[in-house]
């Protein structure tokens, strides 16, 4: 049995810097692995070796002939990063607050406290919101408001567990703001944010509060997205527009997005929604906006 | 120009969900992770399902960058080579030794001082080819195609001991000559 492969040998210094090329590249043995690295750190010259293996590793990683990837592909990206918000807008409906995470006992020893805070954040920040949309606004109660308030618990839910809890912003229900973003022909309405669900006009529901960095959009008659590209969610401060966020819509026009901004949203003026790919958000939105609104209330 | 301070301030900002700071990351080092990724699995389509999958993995946190332990790009590079050679894995793979891009050798390049040559990957590129064909086919299969000595026996037909052999004769002669070039490159 070759010396090498006994995991309780101890090899001196010069086997294992004989070994380091082969390890640093993954092509030893589990049994040399494992022997490399229970010894390893006892021998300054194999560390050292092994340092620069990894060294080269990098440079042999970055020296492949630079190729530009396909202009679709930071799309494709960004839709699939965008896809949970849209997807979530089709699955089942449920009871309003059944999914509705409840606050674990303070005494759950699993939980640590700033996780059990966010998740009550959470549940009190969600079932605020689905408040807000079902009985405020009278959010799509025209046509079927629990299926409607469903979608957007479900989309919410989505991404609570797409992020595992851990990235809500809406952590009050206090000073919530909502504002209905338009079609730019059918005017925008925030004194009545209502969806008139009688017509077909593309329009949007965004909501936020004052300290908040993070909003939710809600989507719904969104025209069909050419292809490669997806909804780009815009906010404006002093004219300089900024890139929130990307997200598609289902078959029926219906999506939603849950974005963060670096600032408070309350200090942006204007939102709005454009239909382009990820390689012409360079810093200013391309083309019409589908919906847009002044964010003041 | 990216430092390390923007890089962690990207991945603080990613860490909270901001698309924006994904499409950053994206723009950043996007053509770097499909060039390796393209480079490994020699077909733009599963490339770009590779490339992808890389920054799906950085947006889902399934692993995390330590900026004490190396740059971002690097880490990112790693991230991308698993991900291609495991997708390589899974499709069957097909041994191929790829020619060098570089037509002619100027030996003049292995001494400049221009960084940037060693920022884009020239010089060491023609290191390997300064290493007998044999080792650097064998280094290419290892290191770009994640085979192991007995796989790269069994494709090539060549006897396990003499894989092993040449093997860590080229590791070993192109860490040499690697360390060589940059100890030229650093002297006034």
């Amino acid at each position: 049995m070759n010396p090498n492969q006994r995991t309780d040998f101890v090899p001196d210094c010069d086997s294992l810097v004989e070994l380091v090329p082969e390890y640093a590249f993954g092509l030893t043995t589990p049994e040399e692995t494992r022997m490399i690295e229970a010894n390893l750190q006892r021998c300054p010259e194999a560390v050292a070796r092994l340092s620069e293996y990894q060294h080269l590793q990098d440079e042999m990683r970055e020296a492949v002939p630079q190729i530009e990837p396909p202009a679709q592909l930071g799309t494709n990206l960004m839709a699939a990063v965008a896809a949970p918000s849209a997807s979530a807008m089709t699955v089942r409906p449920a009871p309003v607050l059944k999914h509705v995470p409840a606050p674990a006992p303070a005494t759950t020893p699993q939980i640590k406290p700033r996780r059990l805070a966010l998740r009550i954040a959470w549940a009190v920040a969600a079932a605020a919101v689905i408040a807000l949309v079902a009985t405020n606004l009278y959010w799509l109660s025209r046509v079927s408001t629990l299926t409607q308030s469903n979608n957007v618990l479900t989309a919410l839910q989505s991404f609570q567990s797409f992020q595992n809890g851990t990235a809500f912003v809406l952590t009050s229900t206090d000073s919530l703001h909502w504002v209905r973003l338009a079609a730019p022909d059918q005017g925008n309405q925030t004194a009545t944010p209502t969806i008139d669900t009688a017509t077909t006009a593309a329009a949007a529901f965004m909501m936020w509060n004052n300290q908040s960095q993070t909003g939710l959009l809600y989507a719904r008659n969104f025209p069909a997205l050419k292809p490669g590209q997806t909804y780009h969610l815009w906010l404006t401060q002093n004219h300089q527009p900024l890139f929130v966020g990307v997200f598609t819509v289902d078959d029926k026009g219906d999506g939603a997005l849950l974005f963060k901004c670096p600032e408070a949203i309350n200090d942006f003026d204007w939102a709005w929604v454009t239909a382009q790919t990820p390689q012409q958000s360079t810093g200013k939105p391309v083309g019409d906006a589908v919906v847009s609104g002044a964010l003041s209330s | 120009m990216y430092s390390p301070a923007d890089d962690i301030e990207l991945m603080r900002r990613i860490a909270e969900r901001d698309q924006q700071a994904l499409w950053t990351l994206y723009q950043q080092y996007g053509k770097a992770v499909y060039s390796l990724a393209y480079r490994i699995l020699g077909n733009s389509t599963y490339a770009e399902e590779a490339t992808q999958d890389t920054f799906l993995k950085v947006w889902n946190q399934t692993t995390r960058w330590d900026s004490e332990k190396g740059k971002l790009k690097n880490w990112l590079l790693t991230i991308a080579q698993f991900t291609a050679i495991d997708r390589l894995r899974k499709e069957g793979r097909q041994p191929v030794i790829h020619p060098e891009s570089i037509e002619e050798t100027d030996e003049s390049l292995l001494t400049s001082k221009n960084e940037a040559r060693w920022q884009d990957g020239t010089v060491l590129r023609l290191l390997v080819m300064q290493l007998p064909q044999q080792q650097a086919s064998l280094i290419e299969l290892a290191f770009f195609e994640g085979m192991t000595h007995g796989e790269i026996a069994e494709s090539l037909h060549i006897p396990l001991g003499t894989v092993k052999t040449r093997l860590r004769a080229g590791l070993q002669k192109l860490r040499e000559l690697w360390l060589e070039s940059a100890d030229q490159t650093s002297k006034p």
